[in-house]
């Protein structure tokens, strides 16, 4: 179970923030007391994050109570964590910890989601023991996708609070958690509104249009393609008014973001003015025009909407901005602008570029954070640059100008500059191992231009795919055969494990079935099937302990490789699916003879010979992707003994750890085998499948391939009273194999999918 | 050859499959409060009951074990009171019924309970673990089983349109709910207690209109024209009779209702199973030596609109004597207990409206139909 003192929390507030937060207690498994003014309208949360997919799976609002602050706040006694948050109002927050305080137990965390009032302000007049065990923890929207929290704590704040709180935000919420200083918006929305206001404003001081302005101030620096003016849309321009008022207010007359004042600016005001404030309201910016697909963006210059232009630049940020043109000049404003700001500010908002880096890319999408990107561009060019306009350079700027930089290598291993300017390693919490940090200065185990097998450490050895999209090529099963006949000396478990952001693997590898196809050469792809069986059959009796640790798409070939795997530890933001059905197969790499053993243990289905088949059937030939991993569990991908671990950056921990705890006393498992209908059950599914097929829901393809799903998932001409062995039913999933692809539907979908990443619906 | 009388009608409330208020009650604790419920109201000696005649459709899991015998076991019958259960799929309680009344004319018993339950909820439409035979083709499993695809066939048979069955639809919702605010629904249902609550109401009429039911998408054939909104919904429910001899009757102070005066079975093509109705009530019509201009009362299931509306036109009903107090589109179609309701909805209809003759009718999956022709007593 997860490290944490946190048995139960309070949420109060059901707002999107609110509810959202509650939400994500549940899918780390914590119950959760729901407050609002009314039950009704924390209820109405609850609701709300079921529509909007809050919940990892829906069953996890059944850990959600709900109740009113006038009737249920006294139940504040059995939260280990309170958190607030209400409506953006001093006085409103500070009556209500008036009644929290008698209510609440003294040495149990407080914490408000406030974005922009300040922790002193918020405690003013509060007991000592309330200060104690005060803090700010400000999620970001939507609280279970955004990964970013930022911790506040005030000087009178206990170090035991601060740290159950950090703990239980890491481990059970899955946060990254920023420490920040009691300074106005923190340090994410402190650096992303001055870039908003630069952005937005040097854009028509420049003379760019809004496509030309979000095309540089996208991709080139590494931040979504929704650029300004599009992420303006996204947050509302009608908040500029009220986020932006209260963050200029809040800073000091001599802060730079004085100088780039939004709410000053006449379009904004004429955008708000005349309600179009985004894609709330349908148009912004940008808009569709009513009752079309066709797209338009505003004229800076007139205001008003004209058809979208194209719009490209230079993803090369160090040409981008070297450039003599319009788009050159704006690249160059928005980043000396930005990059001379957060250094400007770094000392007053932190104490460590890292943690302003890491706000920025998990609170605002940035592939880099301000200090890493300038070290990409080269802090001396930027430093030489603002030297040479006459423009201030900043003291952090310039010392990293003169000395390597933001970000380092040191002998000891990564290291990034304090915001005082000296030097200090990065630190990773307990239980946190990165890939990324083995690979540094290390040489790979074994290896393949596909996949590599790493030391990470305790007699623990993690096989890491490295195709695009992770997609199971031969590389990679040939690997998976090395390793299976044995690890190196000295180790005694594996864990198959990624950081690729997307997906810990796609499927198997298309493009070879396409120029197999192309080749009329079947036999090989035959050998494919066969070799990928063996392969994972190897892996699956190994004779040490394997452990799959998937994060993000686990699909296809991909999924196959884990149902061999004897535990998973799946982040919760895992998707699995067989879904094979999309390309014209069904999952042949013993994936659907997995899925048959995993189906006829579960507990969620009635008994009798159809048990097994239908459930793994009707996963499969869905194409069911899981939206979680809690989701996988339900659906049988998972098992009682798999893991879930919330925060992404402790993925590989959790998987070696649970590798560890399976060394001791180790046996293979024993070979499988299942109760199967036989054709009557075939008889049964297919059935179902022209039901599906009449209601439109399948094609005539379609059903063709979930017939030789049928036959495989019901063992064929199977008796219920004996049995199916997992290899009598590997030979199925053969047989299925080796006459789709020789169907040219299926090759046409294998093909269409290469092509346009879309399945065909033939 | 003595008369058999339907002397007691009961049933729960039919509530949504599911998500409806008796979702999380087993059928046959429900199969046992209907009985009780028959037994207090006809305030006959339970000893003098020969057996319990019960319909389920799928009588397995909670279902199973002789329902018919858990039920009376349940209600606290005498074990001296036998019980059976009965499978003809929808048509199971007007078969119960049919049962006791061949037991009464031949002397086998003077009084009976025959009834069904059905908890969709809780055992699914065609069981848990379905095994069609394998050497049907997929043609047959679908007419056997697929029954709103046999729904889609008749319409398309007939011409029946989307508007046709959207106003079907519509009409007996219409009458439905007008009997439930009138109260004419109460007479025959019975309270059920569950889970803190008590259950007095039909869970799935609605209010609504041929325009709303127009904009609902077809929910077994793309590009068809049979909704969720012109089926019987999936339906948690139960019904109880008490069906005796004449003599029995008089010795315990009851006024019979009704007379069950003839009946007949008969089968059709399983792909058009809707029509059952159709060859049923003629035979059954024929025997009784009445035609359907006889015929005061018409209680036929709407399984579907289209093969309500097949089986009217083929059979000449007019629309006033159909389904007066609403039908199952509107009430729901707990298939083993349905056939139950039709019989005694028929019978207290006769008491009601003084009518003489009704008849009940249902279509069966599997390409057969069920009717009753009832006298009033």
């Amino acid at each position: 179970m997860m490290d944490t003192s946190i048995r139960k929390a309070m949420v109060i507030g059901a707002g999107s923030m609110g509810s959202g937060i509650a939400a994500q207690f549940a899918n780390g498994r914590v119950p959760v007391i729901l407050l609002d003014v009314t039950a009704d309208a924390a209820r109405a949360g609850v609701e709300r994050q079921l529509k909007a997919q809050g919940f990892m799976d829906p069953s996890a609002a059944a850990l959600v109570e709900t109740g009113s602050i006038k009737d249920d706040l006294p139940r504040a006694s059995e939260a280990d964590w309170i958190v607030e948050a209400i409506v953006e109002d001093l006085a409103v927050k500070r009556d209500l910890y008036a009644k929290l305080e008698p209510v609440r137990r003294p040495g149990t965390a407080v914490s408000s989601n406030t974005s922009t009032i300040p922790l002193a302000w918020l405690v003013d007049g509060r007991s000592d023991a309330f200060k104690r065990d005060f803090t700010i923890t400000h999620f970001f929207n939507p609280p279970r996708h955004m990964r970013l929290m930022e911790l506040v704590a005030g000087p009178a704040t206990a170090p035991e609070i601060a740290a159950t709180v950090r703990a239980c935000a890491e481990r059970v919420l899955g946060k990254t958690v920023v420490d920040c200083r009691d300074t106005p918006a923190f340090i994410a929305n402190r650096l992303g509104c001055y870039w908003m206001s630069v952005a937005a404003l040097e854009a028509q001081r420049l003379g760019l249009t809004v496509e030309q302005a979000d095309a540089v101030a996208g991709a080139p620096f590494g931040i979504p393609r929704t650029g300004v003016f599009g992420l303006l849309d996204l947050v509302g321009v009608d908040l500029i008014p009220l986020v932006w008022t209260s963050l200029l207010g809040a800073l000091p007359a001599t802060d730079g973001h004085h100088a780039f004042d939004l709410t000053q600016d006449t379009l904004v005001q004429r955008l708000i003015a005349e309600g179009r404030i985004g894609r709330k309201a349908k148009g912004g910016f940008y808009r569709m025009v009513p009752g079309t697909k066709v797209r338009e963006a505003v004229d800076l210059a007139t205001g008003d909407y004209r058809p979208q232009q194209e719009a490209k630049a230079n993803r090369d940020l160090r040409a981008l901005i070297a450039q003599d043109d319009d788009l050159g000049r704006y690249a160059w404003s928005l980043l000396s602008h930005t990059i001379a700001y957060t250094a400007e500010v770094a000392a007053e908002i932190s104490s460590d570029v890292a943690a302003i880096d890491t706000a920025m890319q998990l609170g605002y999408g940035w592939a880099r954070g301000p200090f890493a990107l300038a070290d990409a561009v080269g802090c001396a060019l930027i430093a030489d640059r603002l030297a040479a306009e006459g423009r201030p350079v900043p003291a952090l700027l310039a010392r990293a100008a003169a000395d390597g930089g933001f970000h380092r290598r040191g002998p000891a291993g990564r290291e990034a500059r304090l915001t005082t300017g000296a030097w200090a390693p990065v630190r990773r919490p307990p239980g946190v191992l990165d890939l990324a940090d083995v690979k540094e200065g290390a040489s790979p185990l074994a290896g393949n231009a596909s996949a590599s097998l790493w030391d990470i450490g305790d007699g623990v050895a993690c096989l890491e795919f490295h195709t695009r999209m992770n997609a199971v090529d031969h590389g990679i099963i040939e690997m998976v055969e090395t390793v299976a006949k044995g690890l190196p000396a000295g180790f005694r478990a594996l864990v198959i494990y990624n950081d690729d952001p997307r997906a810990f693997s796609a499927g198997a590898n298309l493009k070879f079935f396409v120029d197999r196809f192309d080749a009329g050469d079947i036999a090989a792809l035959e050998a494919f099937v066969v070799r990928g069986q063996q392969a994972f059959r190897a892996l699956k009796y190994a004779p040490f302990p394997v452990v799959g640790a998937p994060a993000g798409l686990a699909l296809g070939g991909g999924c196959e490789v884990l149902l061999h795997c004897d535990a998973v530890q799946a982040h919760a933001e895992a998707y699995l699916g067989l879904v094979e059905l999309k390309v014209g197969i069904i999952p042949g790499w013993r994936g659907t003879t997995e899925m048959l053993l995993r189906a006829a243990t579960r507990d969620d289905r009635p008994a009798g010979p159809t048990k097994a088949a239908t459930a793994a059937f009707e996963v499969i030939a869905g194409a069911t992707v899981t939206a979680s991993a809690l989701h996988a569990r339900a659906l049988g991908f998972l098992r009682a003994g798999d893991g879930v671990t919330m925060n992404r950056d402790r993925l590989l921990g959790d998987a070696k750890a649970k590798a560890l705890s399976l060394v001791d006393g180790y046996a293979p498992p024993d070979p499988g085998a299942v109760v199967l209908p036989g054709p009557s059950g075939r008889a049964s599914l297919m059935n179902l499948v022209q039901g599906w097929q009449r209601a439109g829901a399948m094609t005539a393809h379609d059903a063709a391939v979930a017939d030789w799903l049928a036959r495989a998932c019901t063992g064929a001409d199977a008796d219920p009273l004996v049995p199916v062995t997992e290899d009598d039913l590997a030979a199925l999933e053969r047989d299925a194999l080796f006459a789709l692809i020789r169907a040219p539907a299926t090759q046409a979908r294998i093909r269409h999918m290469m092509d346009t990443g879309k399945p065909l619906r033939n | 050859m003595k008369d058999a009388y339907i002397a007691g009608y009961v049933r729960s409330p039919f509530t949504f499959a599911r998500k409806g208020a008796l979702a999380g009650m087993r059928p046959d604790d429900l199969g046992a409060a209907v009985i009780r419920a028959l037994l207090q109201r006809t305030g006959v000696p339970a000893d003098r009951i020969e057996d319990v005649i019960w319909g389920c459709a799928f009588p397995e899991g909670e279902q199973g074990l002789n329902i018919g015998r858990t039920v009376g076991m349940l209600a606290g019958l005498p074990v001296t009171v036998a019980g059976a259960t009965i499978n003809r799929w929808c048509g199971s309680s007007i078969q119960a019924v049919q049962m006791a009344q061949g037991m009464i004319a031949t002397n086998a018993g003077d009084a009976f309970i025959c009834g069904g339950t059905e908890c969709m909820s809780r055992v699914p439409m065609m069981g848990f673990n379905v095994l069609p035979n394998p050497a049907w083709t997929r043609g047959q499993v679908e007419d056997y089983i697929s029954v709103g695809i046999t729904a889609e066939r008749v319409a398309e048979r007939y011409g029946i349109t989307r508007a046709d069955q959207d106003a079907f639809g519509a009409s007996s919702q219409a009458k439905a709910l007008a009997a439930q605010r009138d109260g004419r629904l109460a007479a025959e249902i019975v309270p059920i207690a569950h889970a803190g609550a008590v259950v007095e109401h039909d869970g799935c009429v609605r209010e609504t209109s041929p325009e709303k039911l127009a904009t609902l998408k077809p929910a077994f054939l793309a590009g068809g024209t049979v909704t969720a909104g012109t089926s019987s919904p999936t339906t948690d429910g139960a019904t109880a009779l008490l069906v005796c001899g004449k003599g029995f009757a008089d010795a315990n102070g009851l006024t019979p209702m009704a007379r069950v005066r003839s009946f007949a079975v008969s089968g059709c093509e399983a792909g058009v199973m809707g029509l059952g109705p159709i060859e049923a009530c003629r035979k059954a019509l024929s025997r009784a030596g009445l035609t359907m201009a006889d015929i005061d009362l018409v209680e036929m299931n709407e399984a579907f609109a289209a093969q309500a509306i097949a089986c009217c036109r083929e059979l000449g009903i007019p629309d006033e004597k159909l389904n007066i107090d609403g039908g199952a589109i509107a009430l729901g179609h707990p298939l083993g207990a349905t056939g139950g309701r039709l019989v005694g909805k028929a019978a207290q209809l006769l008491k009601r409206t003084g009518g003489r003759h009704a008849i009940a009718t249902q279509c069966i999956g599997g390409g057969m139909g069920i009717a009753m022709v009832l006298e009033a007593a």
